[in-house]
This record gives C-alpha cells, structure tokens and sequence, in this order.
C-alpha cells in the first residue's frame, strides 16, 4: 500500500468489479479515456483485465478518510524496445474528479516508478478537452508537444498534450512534490 | 532512385532473419536513433509480428527493386485517434535522408489514398536529426510541422536522446 496526501494506492481486488464494470460503462468518463474509448467492459473482461492479470502495473486508488475506491492508476513502456521511457494513466470516478486526488495518486505512483524502476521518463498523454486534468497536470509535468486535431469526439477533432517528467526534476524537487 | 522502385507491403516471416540482421548491425541501430540490443529472432517476431493481432501495430516492408530497405511501424489501435503514430528504420547508412522522404512518401500515399485517416505523427531521434541535418527541412517541404520534442525520451549508446514528433494532416498534404 503506497500513502500520498488523501489517498492510498492498492491492487485491485474482486469486490472492486463492480464498481469498475460501472466506470468502464460510463458514457461521461469514456470521453476522457485515452487507451479505450467509448469501448464497453463485460464483468468477465474485467475480471481478466483487473484481477487475473499478473503483469499490469495498475493500481486501485482509495481514499484515506474511508476506503472508498475512487479511481485507477496505471502505467505501461509505450515502445517494447526503449524500456528508458514510461507512460501512465490516471482515472478518476466523475464526482470526485474536481478534488485533486488525481494529482496525488500520480505523485504516488512516483515514487513506486522512480524508488523502483530505472527508468528515465514518464510521459502522461492527455486530450485538449480535458480541462480536469489539464490544470493540475501542468504542476508537475512539462508541455513538450502539442498533437494537432489528433482525436475525433463527439464529431469534434481535438488535440493531444503530451506531458514529460524527467528523472533528474524528480530528484531536484522530490520534497516539494511530496508536500502535494 | 525514383518514386515508383520503393514499394510497401506487409511482413512476412521469412523477413525476420532480415530485421535480426538489421537489429545486429551497430552501425544501422545508432544511425536510426535506436537503442542497440541482442534480440533473439523469437522476440522480434513476437515483437514485430505476432504482437500485431493483439495491439495493432502494423509492420510495413519498404523494398528498392525487391531489396528490404527500411521498416515501418506503425500504431493505430485507438478508436477515437484520428491518425497512425508511426516511426522508421532505414537499412542503409549510404541515402539514408533520400530514402527516408521516399519511404515516407509512399507512406504518406498509402495511408492519405487508401487508408481512412487523417494524420500521421512521426516520432524521429534527435540522434537522426544531428546526423541528418536537412531532413527536418524536407519533411517541412512535404506538409509535416514540428509539434513537439520529448526530452530525454531515449537511451542510446551511455546518453538520453530527445525524440521530435512531427506531424502532417491530408490537408497539409495537399497544400
């Protein structure tokens, strides 16, 4: 179990399944997703994706004050052959997604990255039109690209933000990002 | 060298001994702006193949005149995304800039003419770009617009390296 500020991150276990079953078939958070889109989950694809997978860095996020499950973090290596770089993801459920808590899971998720895996760089890819995320992403992480017009939404094109944070920022400004 | 000798087509498994060559030659790995590593044949095709089905990353065959002259991979596994993510590797030291806008372009023609998408991002080694110092310009000459610079994105040879993303849609294309 792996504390940050409000939240704790844990493996997922099956009492979870129900509640993700709900996410992964919630027509609001889809618009946010940036692997699988609109795509809807059986309880049996779930169950495979989240309990029965051995090798998926994905992680439940709770919130300290009552065990409530609120969300998911994960990361994967983008490009099987550059194992220097990492990309992660975060899922926060729709009414607690204004609150900050997305932003501690990540800095939670820092720590197991950078305190375990030798890797140089974590890349976080979000939507122009993800103005929840957008905000509290720039706090930590650095714009090194803007990808024009680079999803089809609800019949509108948006563009892609593409986030880097680099090791050597981490070991600069670690205290400052655990105070977050 | 013209347009109509490079051509594209799917992989075949007779081409990995190919691209386990290719992987094995120092020179080819670090002149694409890759990381070298010792690579089985089994893990490429794993990697390069049979991966395809699962993620859809598709790997293309570019042949001069029946000879294997560079690889692309290419990304297009997400619904909502409304292009192809795409990196080369070139077989060669010798014309590399050359081929690398030929190949390229037959890419260009393929995906623009007769794929449905609307843009191709191109991720490419800052270590290509130092190497190559007028391919930035000539992709520029081709529609593509520089949209960003990852830093420290990659490992090659003891140092981190910056990949550039570039990118052209259909109607930059045609402008």
């Amino acid at each position: 179990m792996i504390r940050q500020g409000r939240v704790y991150l844990r493996a997922f276990e099956e009492k979870d399944m129900k509640k993700i079953w709900e996410w992964k078939n919630n027509e609001n958070l889809a618009r946010y997703e940036s692997s699988n889109p609109f795509i809807t989950m059986s309880e049996k694809e779930i169950e495979k994706a989240y309990i029965n997978s051995s090798g998926k860095n994905c992680y439940a996020i709770c919130l300290k004050s009552n065990d409530e499950l609120i969300g998911e973090v994960s990361f994967w290596y983008p490009n099987i052959l550059n194992q220097s770089t990492v990309e992660l993801g975060v899922s926060i459920e729709e009414e607690k997604c204004k609150y900050g808590y997305g932003i501690e899971a990540t800095v939670a998720l820092f720590k197991i990255i950078f305190n375990n895996i030798l890797i140089n760089r974590i890349s976080f890819c979000i939507g122009s039109h993800n103005f929840y995320s957008k905000g509290p992403l720039e706090k930590l992480f650095n714009c090194d690209g803007i990808i024009k017009n680079d999803r089809l939404i609800d019949g509108k094109y948006y563009d892609t933000y593409i986030y880097g944070f680099l090791r050597k920022d981490y070991d600069r400004i670690i205290h400052d990002i655990l105070k977050l | 060298m013209d347009d109509t000798r490079i051509s594209l087509r799917a992989v075949k498994n007779e081409d990995i001994s190919d691209i386990y060559e290719l992987y094995r030659n120092k020179k080819i790995v670090y002149n694409n702006g890759i990381a070298f590593g010792l690579y089985s044949e089994n893990f490429l095709k794993l990697a390069l193949i049979d991966k395809n089905l699962l993620s859809k990353n598709v790997t293309l065959i570019a042949e001069d005149d029946g000879t294997m002259i560079g690889i692309i991979y290419y990304e297009c596994s997400k619904p909502m995304m409304t292009g192809v993510a795409i990196s080369i590797i070139i077989n060669t030291i010798n014309n590399y800039e050359k081929y690398y806008i030929q190949v390229l372009l037959s890419f260009m023609n393929y995906v623009f003419k007769q794929q449905n998408y609307y843009r191709i991002t191109i991720y490419i080694s800052e270590l290509v770009i130092i190497r190559n110092k007028e391919l930035i310009t000539k992709m520029e000459e081709n529609g593509f617009l520089k949209e960003g610079i990852l830093k420290e994105e990659r490992y090659i040879n003891g140092k981190f390296y910056d990949t550039y993303i570039m990118g052209v849609t259909r109607e930059d294309k045609v402008r």
